[in-house]
């Protein structure tokens, strides 16, 4: 069972294993860079199991020196050490300095330092970098997706909270009843996959959009704005599904339309590269993303300002993409200016507002800052509660990334807290079958399985199991 | 209003507001002559049969009577039938830092007044939505997240439309707010007016029609034009019947003939000269300024002479009335019972010296070729000074059965002899 978790990891520990097992009675230095940090944890656990281990966590030089003289160093197998997500000079200094007293210990050490720590043990640690017994990469991009950023809430339409989008889904049905102007229909029927799809009813959003497109093909044949943004309307309701591929046809579909009817220069078709960005954004293709959002962005900048409400839209996007590639600096960077175009255009209380800081929490969480990420996702949820009403799927994705940070922060009870709220409006919001879902199942099982409570573990492994058998 | 016999009470007839109720258009209105007979009577036409929201052009001169026009159609449509609404900007927006989305917000607070003023029991969330929506756009974020949480609720009862329209037209602070966040919202804040004039037509079963006037009144020219041909896609998306009066010499530009076929018409009120293009007086015209005053006082109280002579020297109603007010009140102040010749050409000069005050050499160079050509067309795309001159009133355009004319307002025909002088003595 615990293979389904591990496997990934284990094929890329084993160069790892077999190098502490041959630097037994030597003091060798294991220097590994992980990436996510949340699996600094997870690697030290699977060491624990294989070796005999003792495992500092280090904040301050004097850890580094205490632990260097404890004696019961040379009854153990390795010396795992756990270093702070960012570099301190300080800490840095101390390694460069006694780098020498690590080999005297005649312990293998793993060093477990995130990316940003390694690369300033490279640039300012030099002597301690080469004298190092060897260097492990640990990183596993694809399991960044534990972190689940949120999609730039954006609307063709003002709103600001779950009763406006009610109040417009009943305007809607109610001239979807009385028009006897079919463009009118053709608006409603937007109009109601729009709410429907900010609320969360993404087969409700789909199905309203396929039907507008159908009327709107009559109405004005192939190749009319109006169809493109049917096209890209389901586009994006099978994005909120999880199938992507199928997305990005519909998405192109509407590209392919704007280009012909409007150009190149025109908001439309921007609107349309950020959309499609975002789709290889979720399916994990983050350079094809980028290129596509930069595209977005440099039309919005030639045919508008920064008042366009696309462009905090475009900013966030980046943000999620540059943090998946693991430039977090360009990621906060990014979401920063999010936050401060989206917060003119949009408010503070503002959905969109709330998924950049979710999305903030995110990076914060990658970079190993729990605090910091807690209180993002704290602001997040707060603000999506108050504006969205605490149903929604945005609420259980910051939950359940909190739950992952609070995991890594090892407060499991509070990790187990967060992702059983989150599978709980998962599962009534997007059904279980939906990636969402199934990503927190695993999440939730991960926790049981770190507390110790084997049977739930075991339990939940088997729901995913069902689960995944059944939604293939 | 009574038909004056002193000149005590006529100088109140001669007022340049339009004529707007039932009573003054009774006792005041004088049919146009028929070469320059007013387009109301087919506009109107258009208006009753129109199966869509259509949107017309009513263009004219300055002070050539286009509100007294509207005002008269929106009179004789039909109540049962339709929802008049007269929205001029003059008197709700500051016109010298006048913006389209000022307008935009206005003209939707016209058609929410109709809905509060006249009880009309609408689907409360097409108010609610439109209520939800002004607000926010008329307040500054912080202020709003503060009230939406705290215990406030302002919009309870609606919004008062009076202290908005008066905070938009004064509040320079609350003007910019406003347009700042409608810069990226212009369509919401359209589309939820269309909600309630779509909600207000069925619920009534009357056409809502708004009649915009007093954009002339704009304090440049270019003001005028600058709204009008940025803003055409949205001045065409209100779904209801909309008449936008705007002053002539837009359609002097060049780009007119593009934006004008958007529109489902275009009616240009036509000036009353008193000449034709070769200088021979238009008898019909003349009796037509004749029976302006004729209606407002009794014509013992002016000298035949005077009246000839004020009848000759503008050509153009509101000029002419203002023209005969203020002889009404020299004639007063010279002690005289009637109106003298001498007092009208008193008068006379007094509008002339503030026409030539306001000339420079570049445009009395193009008044002299205009007068010489009859020709006012602009010489190019970016030919400001005679769309200048012509929004100025310096110079005025005609129609004939020949085609447009134009000559120089004969307010300053005396003067042109001068010009000439003063150019060749360089």
């Amino acid at each position: 069972m615990e293979g389904i978790f591990h496997q990934k990891i284990i094929d890329k520990l084993k160069p790892l294993i077999v190098e502490i097992k041959i630097s037994q009675g030597h003091g060798d230095i294991l220097l590994c860079s992980v990436d996510p940090p949340s699996l600094i944890d997870e690697i030290v656990q699977f060491l624990k199991q294989k070796f005999k281990a003792k495992v500092f966590d280090v904040r301050t030089p004097e850890d580094i020196l205490n632990n260097l003289r404890d004696e019961s160093l040379g009854e153990i197998e390795v010396a795992i050490w756990k270093f702070p997500p960012s570099p301190e000079r300080k800490l840095l200094n101390t390694l460069n300095i006694h780098r020498e007293r690590f080999y005297e210990s005649k312990v293998p050490h793993v060093m477990l330092f995130t990316r940003p720590f390694m690369s300033a043990v490279i640039k300012d640690a030099p002597d301690f970098w080469s004298y190092r017994g060897d260097f492990h990469e640990l990183e596993f991009p694809e399991m960044k997706e534990d972190v689940e950023a949120i999609p730039s809430v954006g609307a063709p339409f003002w709103f600001r909270d779950r009763k406006d989008l009610l109040r417009r889904k009943r305007i809607a049905e109610y001239l979807l009843e009385v028009s006897e102007d079919e463009d009118e229909k053709v608006k409603a029927l937007m109009d109601l996959g729009y709410s429907d799809h900010l609320l969360g009813s993404y087969d409700e959003a789909l199905e309203h959009f396929k039907k507008a497109l159908e009327l709107s093909r009559k109405l004005y044949g192939e190749m009319h704005p109006l169809v493109a943004e049917s096209y890209n309307a389901i586009g994006l309701a099978l994005n909120a599904k999880g199938e992507y591929d199928k997305a990005i046809e519909y998405l192109k579909k509407a590209l392919e339309i704007d280009l012909n009817v409007m150009g190149e220069s025109h908001p439309e078709v921007a609107k349309d590269y950020n959309d499609i960005g975002l789709t290889y954004h979720l399916k994990g293709e983050h350079d094809k993303a980028i290129k596509y959002f930069q595209k977005a962005l440099e039309i919005k900048h030639k045919v508008g300002g920064e008042d366009d409400p696309e462009i905090p839209s475009i900013y966030s996007n980046l943000g999620s993409s540059y943090a998946r590639i693991g430039e977090h600096d360009k990621a906060i960077e990014y979401f920063q200016k999010a936050l401060e175009t989206g917060k003119g255009i949009f408010g503070e209380i503002h959905p969109f507002a709330a998924a950049t800081y979710n999305n903030l929490g995110g990076i914060y969480h990658i970079k190993g800052e729990y605090d910091r990420a807690i209180q993002y996702y704290q602001k997040a949820l707060e603000i999506f509660s108050k504006t969205f009403g605490s149903e929604h799927p945005y609420v259980a994705r910051v939950y359940d990334n909190m739950g992952l940070t609070y995991k890594s922060r090892g407060e499991l009870d509070k990790a187990i807290e967060h992702f059983k709220n989150a599978l709980r409006i998962f599962e009534k919001t997007l059904g279980q079958c939906h990636p969402e879902t199934i990503g927190t199942v695993k999440h939730l099982a991960q926790a049981y399985r770190d507390k110790g409570e084997q049977s739930e573990f075991e339990r939940l492994m088997a729901k995913l199991a069902e689960l995944e058998q059944r939604c293939k | 209003m009574p038909k004056a016999y002193r000149l005590e009470d006529a100088y109140n007839n001669f007022s340049s507001e339009p004529i707007s109720s039932p009573d003054e258009f009774r006792e005041f209105y004088v049919e146009r002559p028929k070469p320059v007979k007013s387009p109301i009577s087919t506009l109107k036409i258009s208006i009753i049969h129109a199966k869509k929201p259509e949107k017309y052009l009513f263009l004219g001169f300055r002070g050539s009577g286009k509100s007294t026009e509207i005002n008269r159609l929106l009179n004789e449509l039909d109540d049962e039938k339709f929802i008049k609404i007269k929205f001029s900007i003059k008197d709700t927006l500051d016109i010298s830092d006048f913006d389209y989305r000022d307008f935009f917000i206005l003209l939707s607070l016209q058609i929410y007044n109709v809905v509060k003023n006249q009880k009309i029991k609408v689907k409360d969330d097409f108010l609610e939505d439109f209520e939800r929506f002004l607000y926010d756009v008329t307040h500054e974020a912080e202020k709003i997240e503060e009230e939406e949480y705290g215990k406030k609720k302002e919009l309870e009862g609606g919004i008062d439309i009076k202290v908005l329209s008066a905070k938009i037209g004064s509040e320079a602070a609350t003007r910019t707010v406003i347009r700042r966040k409608l810069a990226t919202r212009i369509g919401d804040l359209i589309e939820r007016t269309n909600n309630l004039i779509g909600e207000i037509e069925r619920k009534t079963e009357k056409r809502i029609i708004v009649a915009v006037d007093d954009l002339d009144k704009l304090t440049r020219g270019e003001q005028s034009e600058k709204f009008f041909y940025t803003n055409t896609g949205l001045l065409l998306q209100p779904k209801c019947l909309v008449i936008y009066t705007f002053p002539i010499p837009l359609a002097f530009n060049p780009r007119f003939e593009n934006v004008t076929g958007n529109f489902s018409d275009t009616f240009i009120l036509p000036q009353v000269p008193v000449k034709d293009r070769h200088g021979r007086e238009i008898k019909e015209n003349i009796d037509f300024y004749r029976a302006i005053v004729e209606r407002r006082m009794d014509l013992s109280l002016i000298d035949g002479a005077a009246l000839k002579e004020a009848t000759l020297a503008t050509g153009k109603i509101r000029e002419f009335i203002i023209l005969l007010r203020s002889s009404v009140a020299i004639a007063l102040a010279n002690g005289n019972e009637k109106i003298t010749e001498n007092d009208v050409i008193e008068a006379i000069e007094k509008l002339r010296r503030n026409f030539d005050r306001e000339l420079d050499k570049v445009h009395i160079k193009r008044l002299i070729e205009i007068h010489e050509t009859k020709d006012a067309r602009s010489e190019s795309p970016d030919d400001q000074i005679t769309r200048e001159l012509l929004f100025s009133l310096s110079a005025v355009e005609y129609e004939d059965e020949e085609g447009r004319w134009a000559d120089v307002n004969p307010l300053l025909h005396p003067l042109i002899e001068r010009w000439k002088e003063s150019f060749t003595k360089k």
